[in-house]
């Protein structure tokens, strides 16, 4: 509880005593971009293979003659839309960027550069942290609606390939009962996921203490704690949101 | 001028600092100095605000800082400038970035142009004008510490902190350390104070000196009166110098 409390007044400190809004806007471009484009390649591989194994499984198990094969076209979307682009974007952004985040503000609170920022009369947590949380926010979307179409085109890809079913059938497939709100979740979702690893990993990075020890710990705890909070958040806005 | 009054900070069960009261006065170097794990560094950082005092009151120029609400403190951190021990430069930044740094935040009227003059100038100041395109990671310790300086000195500031200008430092680069804070403390008649436990600094810049001793003032006086103390920490501390034991002889 305490550590919730610490996280919570964190974030508070985020939005009192900031500079002005050209100061930050520089500082998101920067760290979008970085965000971008150290990540995309891992989110396509990932999201791709995501999407064939899926369509694979999928056909393997629905093989059958009273089913038809465009169904596995509409698991494949649904699934990848609703469930696997969303949530394995923010395990793999979780390890990937928030072990870095960590890494970064833990590695400048022991070489003392976050209190130089204090001792200058710059608000260090919202110079430094507010930056990253905003551009998690523009662009997760982002690598998410890249996800989810990399993921239904991967399905495509093994499903055509594997003959479990033909271009036609699977294109048929996704376009059948398509719910557009299944989006919306999807990028409801990447925002949530975005907020949540972007701050407990600026939030474990921020606040450690010690030497290079403790930034690799604060690092393996910013990425355990911001997977378990992705998938509690997942259970959450599912229930909340679909389950209605 | 600094004045401070009976400040006490604890961390868990350890009293760090103990009513610990003094003066620092303005265009003079201010040293604080003792043996490790006394609270200089502790001191330090209450004065400038990194850490908040249990009790006690800090003024600069008969303005209270601790306490105060952060818009009060962050107008006087405006005025203060700080050589961090290992440096704390911006491994990101250039070395010429670094010391723009606090004028693209804080002086956002000047100019790009007038910006850079001043960079130069501090560089210049600093004895690095050649350096300005380098990274941290390429410069010495000794050079990381002038770009800290001249990042201190950037914007003006009334008051320079620095904590442990010296560690790390071969003699001879201390030693142009310890000249360009006292040069800089008289040119630009600021308050300076400077956290050391090396014997060279106390007796070459030490204009008014603070000797702490578990956590407590026990001494205050000048270079040239130091050596004179009947504290009996303070002899330990400065007879354990082989130097002094033998300028004593």
């Amino acid at each position: 509880m305490k550590e919730l409390g610490k996280y919570l007044l964190l974030m508070g400190k985020l939005l009192v005593n900031r500079e002005k809004f050209s100061t930050y806007s520089r500082l998101i471009i920067d760290e979008a971009i970085v965000i971008g484009t150290d990540s995309l390649l891992i989110v396509a591989i990932v999201s791709s293979f995501i999407g064939a194994v899926t369509a694979v499984q999928t056909a393997h198990n629905l093989y059958s003659p009273i089913i038809p094969l465009e169904t596995i076209g509409s698991i494949v979307r649904d699934m990848t839309l609703l469930e696997l682009a969303p949530t394995f974007t923010g395990v793999v952004l979780a390890g990937k960027i928030g072990s870095n985040i960590a890494g970064h503000l833990g590695s400048m609170r022991i070489t003392e550069q976050i209190d130089a920022l204090e001792v200058m009369g710059i608000n260090s947590a919202s110079y430094l942290i507010l930056p990253k949380i905003v551009a998690s926010l523009i662009v997760f979307p982002m690598l998410v609606t890249i996800s989810c179409f990399l993921g239904i085109f991967g399905g495509f890809v093994a499903g055509v390939l594997t003959h479990s079913l033909s271009a036609e059938q699977y294109i048929a497939g996704i376009r059948d009962n398509f719910h557009g709100f299944d989006i919306f979740f999807a990028l409801i979702k990447a925002f949530v996921f975005a907020f949540l690893i972007s701050s407990i990993s600026a939030f474990r990075g921020y606040y450690t203490r010690g030497g290079a020890l403790e930034i690799g710990k604060a690092s393996t705890m910013a990425v355990t704690h911001s997977c378990i909070a992705i998938l509690i958040a997942d259970y959450l806005l599912a229930q909340l949101i679909l389950a209605n | 001028m600094i004045e401070f009054s009976h400040l006490n900070k604890t961390f868990g069960d350890k009293q760090v600092l103990k009513d610990v009261s003094g003066i620092f006065e303005r265009g003079k170097s201010n040293l604080i100095i003792g043996t490790s794990g006394t609270g200089k560094s502790v001191l330090l950082k209450c004065l400038v605000g990194i850490y908040e005092p249990d009790t006690g009151d800090i003024l600069y120029d008969h303005r209270k800082f601790n306490g105060e609400s952060n818009d009060r403190k962050q107008e006087i951190r405006r005025d203060i400038g700080m050589l961090f021990q290992g440096g704390a430069l911006f491994d990101s930044k250039t070395v010429e970035a670094n010391v723009m740094f606090p004028l693209t935040i804080l002086a956002p009227q000047m100019s790009k142009s007038e910006r850079i003059d001043r960079v130069d100038y501090c560089l210049k100041r600093v004895g690095l004008e050649k350096a300005k395109k380098l990274m941290p990671s390429e410069i010495s310790g000794g050079m990381a510490k002038r770009v800290g300086i001249a990042r201190a000195i950037v914007m003006q500031s009334k008051y320079l902190f620095c904590d442990e200008p010296n560690s790390g430092l071969d003699p001879l680069t201390s030693h142009v350390i310890d000249e360009l804070i006292v040069d800089i403390t008289h040119e630009y008649n600021i308050t300076t104070v400077v956290v050391t436990h090396d014997m060279n600094s106390v007796l070459e810049i030490g204009e008014n000196i603070m000797y702490m001793f578990e956590g407590e003032n026990v001494w205050q006086g000048t270079r040239d009166n130091i050596l004179q103390t009947t504290v009996k920490p303070l002899q330990d501390f400065l007879f354990a110098n082989k130097l002094i034991r033998d300028m004593q002889k």
